[in-house]
């Protein structure tokens, strides 16, 4: 049956009167339901039995995924400079795109106004590669061992051909700001496993340039507030305020608490809120993050031979193979959804270099992601998830020469790819045309990508809803459907 | 109520049993719930709601998606035959009623609703529709849409003691009908604190509670409501929840989401709220201040309302596509903020819900769609229309030059006039006239490589990157232009103002006629994000010849178009000439020598049109470009196809006569004429020159005046207006009919005697008939004051909406403020009055298992306060909050590099810098908001990021919002000044000290027991500090104020520890 929430309806009694705590003489630290981290009241409240203390209480179905890392490649990373292998732009490298290819497909006001659209060729090699032959250039030398354990989908498309509306419409459904995005769904309907972290969790990578990254991305729309990301980050405060001001010491803080314990008791005995008493477990919450966070992000512990899979940018804080490292110790620890972000793909011109960077940055560590969490058995219950917001064209924006080119954002086909719970591996799903301008094969819409998550999620994407301004909005609007082909 | 009635319901249950019984036998499940059901069942509160909830997707409003025929949103449709023969409902037969077959029918072809859809009724929802309909069905019309009527106060039917006002006679009658009582008044300490937060969302001060503990007179509580409205205080307070509706910002909010500048509009706000601008007034000044009669600057920058709108500048944007969204964005904010409709679902398809169709939607879309705007701005800065805002001096000042200019222009038509009637003036021209005034001449004869670039006529000054092609020309040879690299730069031009004067003239073979494609000829006209300044001289995509002097664009040039158009593949001579006076009427076109007739297309120049650095907008020589323009990012480049010969740039204005010499092909031509020799002679009379150059200069100090002036985004209705359209879907792409401005069907008729425009909207909004505005405003005030509204979704007054808890006080208190005058801080004043109000927020555990939502209003609500308001009350305790009333935004502290991370477009936003002195200190109103990363501890506290209007924030409670308070400097350093007031103020003793804190900090005294907790708090943490120094001068560093010398002890840090721990004290942050 379908669980409609009211969120308005939840109420703090309920939550007392189910925890068997009365008003008197318990310690706050006693109080505190692991479930509510993050909770404008805790979910338990909802469903009391519920095992991550989401709206759902438990999913649709049995989960195949426990947990998503989404390595979201900002900008747009080119699908035909890295797997969607087209020798005939090679060929007619320099050629006008014939008009029958691009059809009537809008193009971007960068090069809408070009006399000419030069189809661009590749200046990378392709090969084929393990025992699936996935084609992949030699850009990514890392990835390409283990495309065994990938599933590419080379006939992702979209409807935005802009990164702002092109980025909102894949996190949160809806080109237009407002929407929750897909972590704040997945927190939403299935909660937390994990006592003292919250459920959705961004990393972005550090003193990357790029296309613009937008809070809304994890922002929470109109869910409750306490289903956005939070962003950890690389550095003494690795939640914003997380750290205690100079001179307080945890002791100091804790002796604070004891007492403003004492003060709310006071308060609750006169005015009877059971407020007063979620807010004492917010803050003993809070009080025990300031060691929780902390400790997930000191990788000390980590082996040598983990740096050295990741490779060498995995001991500097920040760039993204430290960040790939986060991520499989928040994954370790159960955090729901773990959205990497990294920027700078987004060729429009001097993409034969620039491209490079790019791959070099990211190829080593998302391949030692996925080795690492095969490794220790957590490839079974974990979706890693790579891609951009759309794709680029097969001509050049800008002058083509020899050696350089650049490429216009093209929504109609792009490649992502996929690693394991749930996932075939080793298979390839959709193909374009000789162009790879338009899709031949199985064509997958943005929606059906995050109708396909959710399912892995256990969650019907119809049935995961949220009723604002008089109507029910879901992740997929009205649309998605479950991609079948790719699920074992 | 419910034992009273148990034998009804039981015979109840037989009869509808009985009446099933013939086809189904009735489910145990809703033989139970039928127990439960009030007496008469209504069908908006109790069966509409689930109709809408659960029936309208296939069978409401929406033509497209409506099944079976089926129409369940009007009377006669819901009853009518069906096509199978049968009715849904029949009055007072459940068991003939096809309705109540197939909600319980257990065939799933049957059910309703159907399995698929996910929605299922629960058995007291059938039970509802099934005892309805055997009550007799009776249908109303939903209550929010028929006008409100002033119901009757009896106060002799609730007779108590607790009653000030109408609304206590409202509230305490339906408490006594629900057993419920009122609660008693609350005490004097935290009424005071309650009404201070509402009204000003500031703490009083301790005089003000001294004062009023003190006071015993009858009316004590009344004296501090007035002044409370008085104060500026409450303006600024009144302005918060409007800034959430007019989605107001300091950014753009889209893509780079760069620097805007609207704050003067927050000012107004402001200031309307002070001067208690009737709530009729405020709102028709926003929307259509621009088209009142006699409109001021005052009514002009009210509009600003319909600019708050987020925009993008993402190159490669398609500007109508977003042009469309900034429309639809203003028609769904006024539905949302003043009509309290969910307007925006009907975009895509007719409403699910509510009688409003997509035609209503873009008809309403129609009155915000005729505004000259840009759907692709630049990253940073304003975008027209705009409105000017010099301030008084500067505006007398600039008056004064007008004046001057008008008088010294007229004198040198005169002076010109009289020269010429002289005739004293040799005939002829000087032998090298076409080089007088001349820039630069290039006659595009040949091309010379130089390393990467090519030098054009040896020219180091005219350059190209690729190579045009060389041709036989009209003098000499030409250069043809055939793609979009072989575009030549001229770099030796001066960056020329509007009171300069400057010409141009050359030769051209086009071969290009394109829809929507345009031909650059000469110009410096940039990009987005220089705001195009600049001029241009171009063919449209018809060829004809065109002119612009930009300053920025759609506002702020002048453009004149010719009349007659450049046939293709023909040599052509084709010339602009500029006189300075940043007129359009100043702009002459020459096609062949012979004036074209040049009609005036834009004529609004008034800043500077001297190009800049893109981003930075730093002064910046940009060369001159010909065959294409500068544009960038909009899939318009100029591109010109075709030859080019002999260009020449003057830094004068041609007139008709030398342009005509130009335009002479050969030397064999009759020579030129007297009225030539004449008019050349005139111009360069010592007179005319003189009088010139004194032109310019005032020209110049005018405009000097004019550049620094800042601007506010205004609404502007265009002179002729711009044909509006339904889009399938809402996609730009598909425009399916012609709509005309117009208002919902369902709501009151759009009277012909309103105009069709903005004003026009407003007249209907207020208009004696509608039944939304009034209800949907006083809804919102009483949300503002008790937590929540009457209708606990402000945002929906519409079928989905919750229904009024309280239906006849809404109405009560709407009709009373149209009464009034639309007069808000009566409306205010009223509910404060009440007892409702004033009673206590305490509640029994009884009270609270009865109605734990505070429904009835059996006390008074608790909230916790908005964001800005727990940061104004941390300053305030402290002493260290700057009053300052309007102005810019401020940015106070924030920690990280939270802008750089997530975006480097914006120049003027890219790094987040303090702002300087104690402007820190202001209210949490004036902190900067950024869109895409506003400030994470407002965030923390649930303020909005601005995107989209809101009526009703979301009120969490998370554990980053303890750790705002605990360590965010800000309220560290709060902590640590409320340490130094509490030793300085406080008394001598440690006691008085702690309690004067508490006062400051939560306005009441505290108990024994609390000074006692606090007190063993001070001495554990004292304790610490004397033995460890290092701590106590790390913790008193936290923030730029610095303590007396003397107070940077351990007692100021222990007792800093003291008062952050009452500032993270429930009632410092929760309304009680």
């Amino acid at each position: 049956m379908c669980i409609h929430n009211e969120n308005k309806n939840y109420t703090r009694r309920d939550f007392l009167t189910k925890t068997t705590l009365g008003m008197g003489a318990l310690s706050m630290a006693s109080m505190i339901d692991p479930m509510g981290l993050f909770a404008k009241t805790s979910p338990a409240i909802v469903n009391p039995n519920a095992g991550g203390g989401g709206i759902l209480g438990q999913p649709h179905f049995p989960a195949k995924v426990k947990r998503v890392i989404y390595l979201f490649q900002s900008g747009a990373p080119s699908q035909l400079d890295l797997f969607d292998y087209k020798p005939l732009l090679n060929k007619m490298n320099g050629e006008d795109l014939p008009k029958s290819v691009q059809g009537e497909q809008r193009l971007t006001g960068m090069s809408s106004g070009q006399a000419t659209l030069p189809i661009a060729g590749t200046v990378f090699d392709f090969k084929q590669h393990g025992d699936s032959g996935a084609w992949m250039s030699d850009l990514m030398p890392h990835t390409a061992k283990i495309v065994d354990e990938l599933c590419f989908i080379k006939s992702m498309y979209t409807e935005a051909i802009n990164h702002d509306p092109a980025v909102t419409f894949f996190q949160t459904g809806s080109q237009l700001p407002g929407r929750p995005s897909i972590g704040s769904w997945v927190s939403y309907g299935l909660g937390t496993d994990n006592k003292n972290l919250p459920e959705f969790v961004v990393l972005i990578t550090k003193d990357k340039f790029g296309q613009p990254l937008y809070s809304r991305s994890w922002g929470n729309g109109f869910l409750p507030s306490q289903h956005q990301g939070v962003q950890f980050r690389s550095g003494k405060d690795p939640v914003l305020y997380l750290t205690n001001p100079p001179g307080i010491t945890a002791k100091s803080r804790r002796e604070q608490l004891d007492h403003l314990q004492k003060l709310e008791k006071i308060n609750h005995e006169d005015i009877g809120d059971p407020e007063i008493l979620a807010r004492m477990a917010q803050y003993e919450m809070a009080f025990r993050m300031q060691t929780s966070v902390p400790e997930i992000m000191d990788t000390s512990d980590e082996s040598d031979a983990t740096y050295e899979m990741y490779g060498e940018d995995s001991k500097k804080p920040g760039t993204y193979a430290a960040n790939c490292i986060l991520a499989r110790r928040l994954a370790e620890r159960d955090v729901k959804f773990i959205q990497l972000y990294h920027q700078g793909w987004d060729q429009h011109g001097n993409l034969p270099n620039a491209i490079k960077v790019q791959a070099k940055e990211t190829d080593q560590a998302t391949a030692a992601l996925i080795t690492d969490l095969k490794q220790r058995g957590m490839l079974e219950d974990t979706l890693v998830i790579w891609g951009g917001e759309f794709g680029r064209t097969n001509y050049s924006q800008g002058q083509l020469t020899a050696t350089n080119f650049g490429r216009d954002h093209h929504p109609k086909c792009f490649t992502i790819f996929m690693a394991g719970a749930g996932i075939k591996k080793g298979f390839t799903l959709g193909a374009t045309d000789d162009f790879g301008y338009n899709v031949t094969q199985s064509p997958v819409h943005v929606h059906d990508f995050q109708a396909t998550l959710m399912h892995l999620l256990g969650v019907d994407h119809e049935r995961l809803t949220f009723k604002s301004q008089g109507r029910r909005y879901r992740l997929t609007d009205v649309h998605g459907e479950v991609i079948k082909e790719i699920l074992t | 109520m419910k034992n009273k009635n148990r034998g009804y319901k039981t015979i109840l249950i037989i009869l509808v049993f009985c009446a099933l019984s013939c086809n189904s036998k009735m489910p145990a499940e809703i033989e139970v719930a039928l127990i439960d059901l009030p007496e008469k069942i209504d069908f908006n509160f109790h069966v509409k709601p689930i109709l809408s909830d659960r029936c309208y997707a296939c069978h409401g409003p929406d033509q497209n998606t409506r099944q079976a025929g089926l129409r369940l949103d009007i009377e006669e449709e819901a009853f009518k035959k069906l096509m199978s023969g049968e009715r849904a409902f029949v009055e007072g037969k459940p068991s003939r009623s096809e309705s109540v077959r197939r909600i319980l029918s257990d065939d799933p072809e049957l059910l309703m609703p159907p399995p698929e859809s996910n929605l299922t009724l629960t058995a007291h929802e059938k039970a509802l529709i099934i005892k309805w309909i055997d009550q007799g069905a009776e249908w109303k019309e939903h209550w929010a849409f028929t006008k409100p009527e002033k119901p009757e106060v009896l106060f002799t039917e609730v007779e108590s003691e607790k009653i000030n006002n109408e609304i206590d006679y409202f509230v305490q009658r339906q408490l006594k009908q629900n057993g419920f009582e009122p609660s008693p008044k609350v005490n004097k300490e935290r009424l005071l604190r309650r009404v201070s937060m509402d009204l000003t969302g500031l703490p009083p001060s301790i005089d003000e509670i001294d004062s009023f503990l003190a006071d015993d007179s009858s009316d004590a509580y009344e004296k501090v409501v007035d002044h409370l409205l008085q104060t500026e205080a409450n303006a600024e307070r009144l302005a918060l929840d409007w800034l959430d509706i007019a989605r107001y910002a300091d950014s753009h909010g889209l893509h780079a989401d760069g620097w805007r500048l609207m704050w003067p509009w927050r000012d107004w706000v402001i200031n309307s709220f002070k001067e208690n601008l009737p709530y009729n007034e405020f709102v028709t000044w926003q929307l259509a201040g621009d088209l009142m009669p006699n409109a001021t600057k005052e009514h002009k920058l009210a509009t600003a309302f319909n600019r708050n709108h987020p925009m993008t500048a993402e190159g490669g944007a398609i500007e109508e596509e977003f042009r469309l969204n900034y429309v639809w964005d203003r028609a769904e904010t006024v539905g949302t903020a003043l009509m309290g409709l969910t307007v925006a679902c009907a975009r895509c398809h007719d409403h699910k819900f509510d009688p409003i169709s997509q035609k209503d939607y873009f008809q309403l879309t129609a009155f915000f769609n005729n505004v000259k705007e840009l759907g692709m701005t630049g990253d940073d800065g304003n975008y027209g229309p705009m409105l000017s805002l010099p301030d008084t001096r500067t505006e007398k000042k600039l008056q004064t030059l007008k004046t001057s200019i008008q008088e010294k222009e007229r004198q040198l038509q005169l002076t010109k006039k009289e020269l010429a009637d002289l005739d004293t003036y040799i005939k002829r021209l000087p032998q090298n006239s076409e080089e007088d005034g001349l820039i630069d001449h290039y006659p595009l004869d040949r091309l010379t490589k130089k390393g990467d670039t090519y030098w054009v006529d040896d020219n180091k000054n005219a350059t190209a990157s690729k190579a045009p092609e060389i041709i036989e020309g009209v003098k000499r040879n030409a250069m043809t232009f055939t793609g979009e690299y072989d575009e030549i730069y001229l770099r030796n031009v001066p960056n020329f103002e509007w009171t300069d004067t400057f010409s141009g003239a050359l030769w051209l073979k086009t071969t290009k006629r394109e829809k929507l494609k345009t031909q650059q000829l000469l110009g410096t006209s940039g990009e987005k994000n220089n705001f195009w300044r600049g001029w241009d001289f171009y063919l449209d995509s018809l060829n004809h010849l065109n002119a612009r002097l930009i300053h920025s664009l759609p506002h702020n040039y002048i453009h004149v178009r010719s009349k007659d158009s450049i046939k293709t593949n023909e040599w052509k001579h084709v010339a602009f000439s500029y006189d300075g006076s940043g007129k359009a009427k100043g702009i002459s076109l020459f096609i062949d020598g012979n004036d074209a007739n040049s009609k005036i297309q834009f004529d609004h120049l008034y800043k500077s049109i001297k190009t800049v650095r893109s981003a930075v907008h730093t002064l910046y020589n940009q060369p001159v470009k010909v065959s294409k323009s500068y544009r960038g990012f909009t899939g318009e480049y100029g591109i010109f196809k075709g030859a080019l010969d002999d260009i020449r740039l003057y830094q004068k204005t041609l007139t008709a006569a030398e342009i005509k010499l130009l335009a002479h092909t050969n030397s064999d031509e009759e020579p030129p004429t007297n009225e030539v020799a004449k008019s050349y002679w005139v111009n360069r009379s010592p007179e005319v020159i003189k009088t010139e150059k004194e032109l310019k200069k005032l020209r110049d100090e005018w405009l000097n005046l004019m550049q620094p002036v800042m601007e506010v985004m205004v609404m502007e209705e265009m002179p002729k207006k711009r044909q509006a359209y339904a889009y399938s879907r809402g996609d730009y792409t598909q425009p399916i009919y012609k709509v005309m401005a117009n208002t919902p069907e369902v709501l009151p008729e759009f009277s012909d005697e309103y105009p069709k425009n903005r004003l026009g909207l407003s007249k209907w909004l207020f208009s004696k008939d509608n039944p939304l505005t009034a209800r949907v405003t006083v809804n919102r005030y009483w949300q503002m004051l008790f937590g929540t509204g009457l209708v606990s979704t402000p945002q929906d007054f519409g079928i989905q909406g919750e229904l009024p808890t309280h239906p006849e006080l809404i109405d009560w208190l709407a009709v009373s403020f149209v009464e009034s005058g639309w007069d808000v801080k009566a409306l205010l004043k009223k509910m404060v009055m009440s007892h409702t109000y004033q009673q206590s927020s305490e509640a029994s555990k009884e009270m609270r298992e009865k109605d734990p939502n505070n429904v009835f209003l059996a006390r008074s609500g608790s909230y916790r306060l908005p964001a800005e308001m727990i940061r104004d009350n941390a300053l305030a305790a402290s002493g260290l909050l700057v009053q300052k009333v309007g102005g810019a935004s401020v940015r106070p502290y924030q920690p990280g590099k939270l802008w750089q991370e997530k975006n480097t477009f914006s120049h003027k936003l890219l790094e987040y810098k303090e702002s300087a002195g104690d402007s820190i200190y202001r209210r949490g109103l004036y902190t900067f908001i950024r869109r895409n990363s506003p400030h994470p501890a407002m965030t923390a506290f649930d303020a909005p990021n601005r995107e989209v209007c809101i009526v009703q924030r979301e009120n969490t409670n998370t554990p980053l919002q303890a750790l705002v308070l605990l360590n965010d400097a800000e309220f560290v350093e709060a902590s640590k000044v409320l340490a130094q007031r509490m030793q300085k103020e406080g008394g001598s003793s440690l006691d008085e000290q702690i309690a004067y804190g508490f006062r400051l900090a939560i306005s009441r005294t505290p108990k024994a027991e609390e000074k006692e907790i606090l007190r063993k708090l001070f001495q554990q943490q004292a304790k610490r500090f004397e033995q460890k120094p290092q701590e106590v001068s790390e913790l008193l560093s936290v923030g730029k104020k610095e303590l007396e010398t003397a107070l940077n002890t351990p007692k100021t840090a222990a007792l800093t520890i003291v008062a952050n721990t009452m500032l993270n004290h429930d009632e410092a942050y929760i309304k009680r």
